[in-house]
């Protein structure tokens, strides 16, 4: 990982030395513990600043389309690239202006995950090896990391760039055996015990919109819950206002999400995102063999219409 | 006023006997993580979450709250009042912090020109039975702000740890009437001192303050300066820092209903939404992320002194831990600080 | 700031309630401009009551509910002086004001005010008035008009000159008002279009020209300028270097707003809210704060 941190470093220095590109955005050290923080790097001397290690939870794809006079470089894992080439696909970024540095993934881990497992407030934290070893004042605990991923990192299909200009590191194995895992095991409850689990996870939500905002497939410019003429969703933290824009997000997604699993780790609530979105996926999956973010140039399925294809009551 | 001492083992029944005659709220489970919530048993607490997930503040403003229902036909307009409160609240386990947050609050619903009375009617019926911070956390900086682990502004009584048994301080004469019953002794020379030596732990294991007359004095110098760009930059402009900051408590209006019956609600809002201050004409006046970010910290470290004499930050540092990018409340204000 | 006046509120076990509003009933509804875009509303208290309590000041405002759309802010267009009901002029722009426009004469409607501070009209006394309007901003202007020129009030200030555009004649707003002003001896009004039109014969240009041509002399008067932003950007100059200082000069501003009275934290530019402490404020006030408006 060190070496990959290094080799990360030296690129964003030499794209920027040779003014190749304006801005490099990478991750640098966190100010807390079990954290990176998402930084945007424009002199080469700071390319010292980034770094790499199991925190860097944020899928930097977010910040490409807001940026249109630069050329910029992007520390992209897996799902940061997926969500890239669904941006290209949909017309939202220009392939030329973003320089892809491609950084196989080995799995973010769930800094909550960490923190519950610890006996008190996590003050240091390292990597040694598989293993992240958090120390507080009177402790210090052992965890492997492949027991202490984001679930979306544990499904992962895609941990490796899908497309870049330069890959950093070697490729990894895929590991999740089943992506849609944890999906199925709430579609095997019966349909009320279903029901009551949306209605809970969706009761918490408090209207922050971090799952929006960290998405980098919410791009509209008005989000359909801002809307006011007419209203489409109710306002307040109602079980109407957020099943409503709960449920309303996901279908906004349907064939678009890439799986990155950044509006749950956003999420203060700790709402199941990943199930929400995870179903959808799975039904695109199951319906037109799709996955979002692959191949560039392949349209995602509700984008396209032929005139001969099926529907519901004609199949 | 008052000092007891109340054994912990003596201490569920207390809370016990309060769950009687009053809707309580305490730290407490929900899901994955400790959230101030309204509690049932005494046995829902958790009693070493120093910061809960969301504040206790919506329970004097709630989150989405109806003013009134109204009825219209041709010749009547009914309105109906939801302000009236019937049950008297405690909030238990209240950590000084969050107390301060309330009385900031105070002071900008319930001013002489025009009271809130939404607000003040459940505040005048909200008993604060706090806790001090025997192990603040490393994200902790209410010194920082005019707090402390162990401040008592606010409450009616107010919980030291001391090992064996709390000691219970009663601050107000609600305090005091609640302060009785089975389990309450004479606090002992050796409580009072035992409860000394934890405040002067709890301090020592603070960040050396911040002063916040100079940042609120480099803040004056600064509309214009590069340093929101910086901050901006990574910002996601999601409402995480105002929504669950604990002071912060800007509202939306909405009607909800149709054209003849329905509800006058209001929400929580956050300046850091473009919509919160879009104007219908299209034009906004605080159009991108470096006036939102901007607006966030001004009001807070400036505004606010200006217009209540308070800071609008407690130093909980639930914006620190919560933050999905990182961008750390704490390190911006060390570098306002610091600015020419 | 000008001190406010106190607002009647609708009680509950005799607290006033600030978010409750008054019943309106819309008396008659008056299309103000050729492109129909603005309407007048004369709106009368449905309670006898509460038009008693109801003490307003030029320059203040209210909240109107349409119910099930919302509220939204209008300055008061009709003076204190003026009996019967209160006025709005409402351009059709959002939620509210097109559910307003959408209404008819008879219907109900909710009120809370008066908010916010109002003109300095104290300052006023004993000096010279000059008022600057630009399209559809002139409501609060003819309430301050209408005030100065009572008859009770008329002796106690002293020149008014009104400098008042459009882009075209059919935007004007208060057209009877406006002729009757023309006709008086003790105003003098000029009025302005962006271009020639057939029929007119008052000036032709932008406001700050007419501002420049007319000239208006500094000395002992005070200045009250309201309009679309670009029109105070290039008029503001010009009163400059008429003599104007900053402390002559007031304007009054629009925010979007929710709660009217400082709490719900929208409408603020640097410690000020436009609604508690504003709309008016001196170009003094305005030059040391952010442009957040």
């Amino acid at each position: 990982m060190q070496e990959l941190a290094e080799a990360i470093r030296e690129e964003g220095k030499r794209l920027l030395e040779s003014g190749e590109v304006d801005l490099v955005i990478g991750f640098t050290v966190g100010t807390l513990p079990l954290r990176a923080a998402p930084v945007f790097v424009r002199r080469a001397e700071d390319a010292e600043q980034l770094v790499w290690n199991s925190f860097c939870e944020n899928n930097l794809a977010v910040y490409l389309r807001d940026i249109r006079d630069k050329r910029i470089a992007v520390v992209a894992k897996g799902c940061d690239t997926r969500a890239i080439v669904a941006l290209i696909n949909e017309h939202q970024l220009d392939r030329d202006k973003i320089h892809i540095i491609g950084v196989p993934c080995h799995g973010m881990v769930d800094r909550r995950t960490v923190a519950r497992r610890a006996p008190g407030q996590v003050l240091a934290v390292r990597e040694e090896g598989e293993e992240i070893v958090a120390e507080g004042e009177s402790f210090s605990i052992r965890l492997p990391r492949s027991k202490a991923l984001y679930r979306s990192c544990a499904a992962c299909t895609h941990p490796n760039p899908v497309i870049y200009d330069i890959l950093l590191g070697e490729e990894v194995a895929v590991w999740a055996e089943d992506p849609y895992a944890h999906v199925r095991e709430i579609e095997l409850k019966p349909a009320a015990e279903r029901a009551a689990y949306f209605a809970t996870e969706a009761q918490r939500c408090i209207r922050c919109y971090a799952c929006r905002q960290a998405c980098p497939m919410c791009y509209c410019e008005e989000c359909f819950v801002d809307h006011t003429t007419p209203r489409w969703i109710e306002s307040g933290v109602t079980p109407a206002g957020l099943q409503g824009w709960q449920i309303g997000r996901a279908y906004h997604l349907t064939g678009r999400c890439v799986a990155c699993g950044a509006c749950e780790r956003s999420c203060p609530m700790e709402i199941d995102l990943v199930y929400l979105n995870g179903k959808l996926r799975k039904e695109v999956w199951e319906l037109y063999g799709f996955q979002t973010g692959l191949i560039v140039g392949e349209l995602p399925p509700l984008a396209v219409f032929q005139p001969d294809e099926g529907s519901d009551s004609t199949p | 006023m008052t000092k007891k001492r109340i054994a912990k083992e003596h201490i569920n029944a207390f809370l016990a006997r309060l769950l009687e005659d009053y809707i309580v709220y305490a730290p407490a489970e929900e899901a994955n993580y400790v959230t101030f919530r309204q509690i049932t048993a005494p046995e829902e607490v958790v009693w070493d979450c120093l910061v809960t997930r969301k504040p206790p503040k919506d329970v004097v403003f709630p989150q989405t709250e109806t003013l009134f229902t109204y009825t219209k036909d041709a010749d009547v307009l009914r309105l109906q009042s939801m302000e009236a409160v019937e049950k008297e609240r405690i909030l238990w386990g209240v950590r000084p912090c969050d107390a301060q947050a309330m009385l900031i609050q105070d002071a900008v619903f319930d001013t002489p020109e025009d009271r809130d009375v939404y607000y003040t009617n459940k505040r005048e019926k909200t008993w604060l039975i706090g806790i001090g911070c025997n192990q603040p956390l490393s994200t902790c900086f209410c010194t920082s702000v005019g707090g402390g682990p162990f401040k008592k502004d606010g409450m009616d009584l107010f919980l030291t740890d001391i090992g064996e048994a709390y000691l219970a301080e009663a601050l107000t004469a609600k305090g005091k009437r609640l302060l009785h019953g089975r389990g309450f002794r004479r606090a002992t020379k050796a409580d009072l001192k035992a409860s000394d030596a934890a405040e002067q732990t709890a301090l020592q294991r603070l960040p050396a303050p911040m002063s916040m007359d100079i940042i609120k004095q480099h803040l004056d110098g600064m509309m214009d300066s590069p340093f929101w760009d910086e901050i901006q930059a990574t910002c996601l402009g999601c409402g995480i820092c105002t929504l669950l900051c604990p002071v912060c408590y800007c509202f939306d209006i909405v009607d909800e209903g149709t054209t003849t019956c329905g509800q006058r609600v209001r929400n929580w809002d956050t300046c850091q939404y473009s919509i919160y201050t879009l104007e219908a004409s299209g034009h906004n006046p605080r159009p991108g992320g470096r006036q939102r970010v901007r607006q966030r910290l001004m009001h807070k470290f400036n505004y606010h002194l200006v217009n209540q004499n308070l800071v609008g930050c407690v130093g909980c540092g639930r914006c620190v831990q919560l933050c999905p990018v990182n961008i750390d409340l704490r390190q911006l204000l060390a570098e306002i600080g610091a600015a020419e | 700031m000008t001190t406010r006046t106190q607002s009647p509120k609708i009680s509950v076990n005799s607290v006033p309630n600030p978010y409750l509003p008054l019943p309106m009933r819309i008396e008659r509804i008056h299309v103000e401009t050729d492109d129909e875009m603005l309407k007048t509303f004369d709106l009368a208290f449905a309670r006898e009551e509460d038009a008693a309590g109801f003490d307003f000041r030029p320059g203040q405002f209210c909240e109107i509910s349409v119910f099930g759309k919302g509220e939204a802010p209008f300055g008061i267009a009709s003076s204190p002086t003026e009996t019967g009901p209160l006025r709005f002029t409402v351009n059709k722009v959002g939620v509210v004001t097109t559910a307003l426009h959408n209404m008819n004469e008879g219907e109900l409607v909710g009120l809370r005010g008066p908010l916010g501070n109002g003109y300095p009209l104290e300052q006023f006394e004993g000096h010279n008035v000059v008022i600057v309007g630009g399209g559809f901003a002139f409501t609060t202007l003819r309430s301050l008009t209408h005030y100065l020129l009572d008859p009770g009030n008329r002796s106690r200030f002293g020149e008014i000159i009104i400098i008042y555009g459009a882009r075209r004649p059919g935007l004007l707003l208060y057209k009877e008002d406006l002729a009757a002003w023309e006709r008086r001896e003790d105003i003098s009004v000029h009025l302005t279009i962006d271009r020639e039109a057939p029929g007119w014969t008052k000036h032709v240009g932008f406001v700050p020209d007419v501002v420049e041509r007319v000239a208006p002399s500094a000395e002992s008067t005070y200045a009250v300028i309201v309009g679309p932003p670009v029109m105070i950007r290039f008029t503001l100059p010009k009163l400059r270097a008429l003599g104007f200082p900053p402390e002559q000069v007031f304007s009054s501003l629009e925010r979007r707003m929710k709660c009217g009275i400082g709490k719900c934290g929208r409408c603020n530019i640097g410690p000020y809210y436009v609604c508690k402490d504003g709309p008016v404020f001196s170009l003094a006030q305005l030059e040391s704060l952010p442009q957040e408006y």
